[in-house]
């Protein structure tokens, strides 16, 4: 079945992003295809390349880039609440004459449509909130 | 329609359960996350409607990692049924929709 995600909470805040992540590995290891995962509101943090958790913790950004990879899901993150929080690609930090990206690879920046768009196009959309 | 409810706060710091709960009918399923499976507790707030409920046909799960990592699986109410990861997902798939509280 054609699923997908919208994650609402960042890392280390709440418990959002590790549900959604447990819920996401679960739905990709039992033969579903995940579309894409929404990162929206302080979701957006879990895109950060610049996040050094210590090395016995989860590493959130990362593991999500793995299963991206191998299960070849969207990870979208909403531009506006990307913007407002610091979480820039190298685009937009040109765009506003920033110092650095932070990015993760694997993650691309687009506009909320896309949350609309994963509902529509998804058999089921799953939101995991803060 | 069936329906899926995840609720993820304690009914101990939050009326989300209890919300969640009010406009639960029969086919729904209730499944608690995170926090939210400290409502699965015998000493929940929520036990009574839980039952009632349950006993309408609306069905209840706790996601097991969460209750386990809260040392509580000992203490539930016996209407609620522990629910691994892919347990979940089939919840999802079964369901026509997914209502998240949080």
């Amino acid at each position: 079945m054609k699923l997908s995600i919208a994650v609402y909470g960042a890392p280390h805040s709440s418990e959002a992003s590790e549900s959604a992540y447990r819920f996401a590995s679960a739905a990709c290891s039992m033969g579903h295809s995940l579309i894409r995962v929404f990162f929206y509101h302080d979701g957006v943090h879990n895109a950060s390349s610049l996040a050094i958790p210590p090395q016995d913790e989860t590493q959130t950004t990362q593991r999500w880039q793995a299963l991206a990879l191998e299960f070849n899901i969207d990870l979208v993150v909403c531009v506006a609440a990307a913007l407002r929080r610091g979480i820039v690609n190298t685009e937009e930090a040109e765009r506003y004459d920033l110092e650095s990206q932070n990015l993760g690879k694997g993650f691309e920046i687009s506009g909320l449509g896309q949350l609309l768009d994963a509902a529509v196009s998804s058999e089921r959309l799953v939101s995991f909130g803060h | 329609m069936s329906l899926l409810h995840t609720v993820n706060k304690s009914p101990f710091s939050k009326d989300t359960l209890l919300n969640c709960l009010a406009i639960c009918q029969a086919k729904h399923s209730v499944l608690l996350i995170e926090d939210g499976v400290y409502g699965a507790l015998k000493s929940s707030p929520c036990r009574e409607q839980i039952e009632q409920l349950s006993a309408m046909g609306v069905r209840f799960f706790a996601l097991s990692a969460d209750v386990s990592a809260r040392g509580i699986d000992e203490n539930l109410i016996a209407d609620v049924t522990l629910a691994s990861d892919q347990d979940f997902v089939n919840l999802v798939v079964k369901n026509n929709v997914t209502q998240s509280w949080y």
